[in-house]
């Protein structure tokens, strides 16, 4: 049950280590065959001083095929777009045929700062691809929980975790977890995805906390609304990430 | 801390599913696949996993033996694997992930990067010096001796450069 004392405390609440190691805004669009690279190219001249680095962004495909008892594999790759690396590299913007992403890298700073940023290189992006209907928007925060070692217990640091049977060890060297959770009030899909990841230092574990929020299947016309979803998304990632933590996990990142 | 909250789901002390609805119909076989795209994705995720696989490919190249290509070519000495991971993890903070990790034939550790017809590689050699090598399909070769030539914390911005 979230009361209203929860969400104020939620909007209000900032930790000083925060785990965040990537914060990520994903907008698609519908993508007709109207647009094409060149269309993005004409934004390269407009990109914002501070976003130095060029790169492309590639699309892969590896085909298989069985004839005559003869199996041959061939791949292609073709460019959808481009990619530029910002702010002393810490800000990452792809802009493609199908969409765009702008991700913020450690140190995370605040939820204003990441939604402006990308907002002025959206309207950017707004330029070169007109009124195309967004089709699908998305917030992903990565997360990186250094756990000191030793460790009692993982369930004393984060709430959503593998259970493994009484009858097998409880010592685990490597986990992945995936929960994909309806968020029916919004609309939205939460992929949750959980993994220990490489500790930055011998005497600690981490484990990944992948909080991937989105809305699919939209028509929006209207910027104003993708916005207002993002602020609900972040709202309610900011609720899925308290709600897999405990409060030794809270003391450590404050 | 945050505030308490009811305790209104203790009675669900199991995760229900009551109703099947993955997002894009995937196959459990397709996880893996799907988890691919989510690492793409994410630039920390892709540098993080890059630097792991980079390291594996040291790991290895640490055990080989002399006499490794058959032309009696030495094995990378333990100062070249050391210099070749801090390398790595200097070059990672650009995140600048390598193409291919080989051994030297002249003794050492090479780190390349390729960019269609651009390539460079960073060459740590046996007795711990290190060179910056760029060079492109026509033939046109620069190298740098790195600590005389060009400062490390420079490397990964000389080769961003060169390879556009």
């Amino acid at each position: 049950m979230v009361t209203k004392e929860w969400m104020s405390w939620l909007k209000d609440r900032h930790y000083d280590r925060a785990p965040i190691k990537e914060a990520i805004i994903d907008i698609q669009i519908e993508s007709p065959n109207s647009l094409a690279l060149t269309d993005l190219e004409k934004l390269i001249d407009s990109i914002p001083k501070g976003y130095t680095q060029r790169q492309n962004v590639m699309i892969g495909h590896l085909r298989g095929e069985l004839e005559a008892g003869v199996l041959t594999a061939s791949t292609d790759q073709r460019r959808v777009g481009f990619a530029f690396v910002g702010g002393d590299g810490k800000h990452v913007v792809q802009l493609r045929l199908n969409g765009f992403t702008f991700s913020r890298l450690a140190p995370y700073q605040t939820w204003t700062q990441l939604r402006d940023e990308a907002r002025g290189l959206w309207q950017l992006y707004r330029t070169a691809v007109g009124e195309l209907p967004v089709s699908r928007v998305a917030l992903r925060y990565v997360n990186q929980l250094d756990i000191p070692l030793p460790m009692r217990d993982l369930r004393d640091f984060v709430r959503t975790y593998p259970e493994v049977s009484s009858d097998l060890s409880p010592f685990l060297s490597g986990f992945f977890l995936q929960v994909q959770i309806p968020q029916d009030d919004l609309g939205a899909t939460l992929i949750l995805n959980e993994a220990l990841l490489p500790p930055p230092r011998p005497e600690a574990t981490s484990v990944l906390l992948d909080i991937d929020l989105f809305r699919q299947e939209l028509r929006l016309n209207a910027d104003t609304d993708v916005w207002d979803i993002l602020e609900e998304l972040r709202i309610r990632k900011n609720l899925i990430f308290e709600g897999c933590i405990t409060n030794s996990m809270r003391e450590l990142i404050s | 801390m945050p505030p308490r909250r009811a305790h209104s789901r203790s009675d669900r002390p199991t995760p229900a599913i009551y109703f099947e609805s993955t997002v894009s119909n995937k196959k459990p076989g397709q996880l893996r696949e799907d988890w691919l795209s989510r690492v793409e994705q994410s630039t920390f995720l892709t540098i993080k996993y890059g630097l792991v696989n980079a390291e594996g490919a040291l790991d290895q190249l640490s055990r080989l033996k002399a006499n490794w290509d058959s032309y009696g070519s030495e094995p990378p000495a333990d100062l070249a694997v050391r210099r070749s991971r801090e390398t790595l993890i200097e070059l990672t903070g650009d995140l600048l992930l390598p193409s291919a990790i080989v051994p030297s034939a002249d003794g050492g550790v090479s780190i390349y990067f390729i960019n269609g017809p651009r390539s460079a590689y960073v060459e740590s050699y046996n007795e711990g010096s290190q060179a910056l090598v760029m060079y492109d399909s026509t033939g046109r070769t620069e190298v740098l001796e790195i600590g005389r030539d060009i400062m490390r914390g420079d490397v990964g911005h000389r080769i961003l450069e060169f390879l556009g």
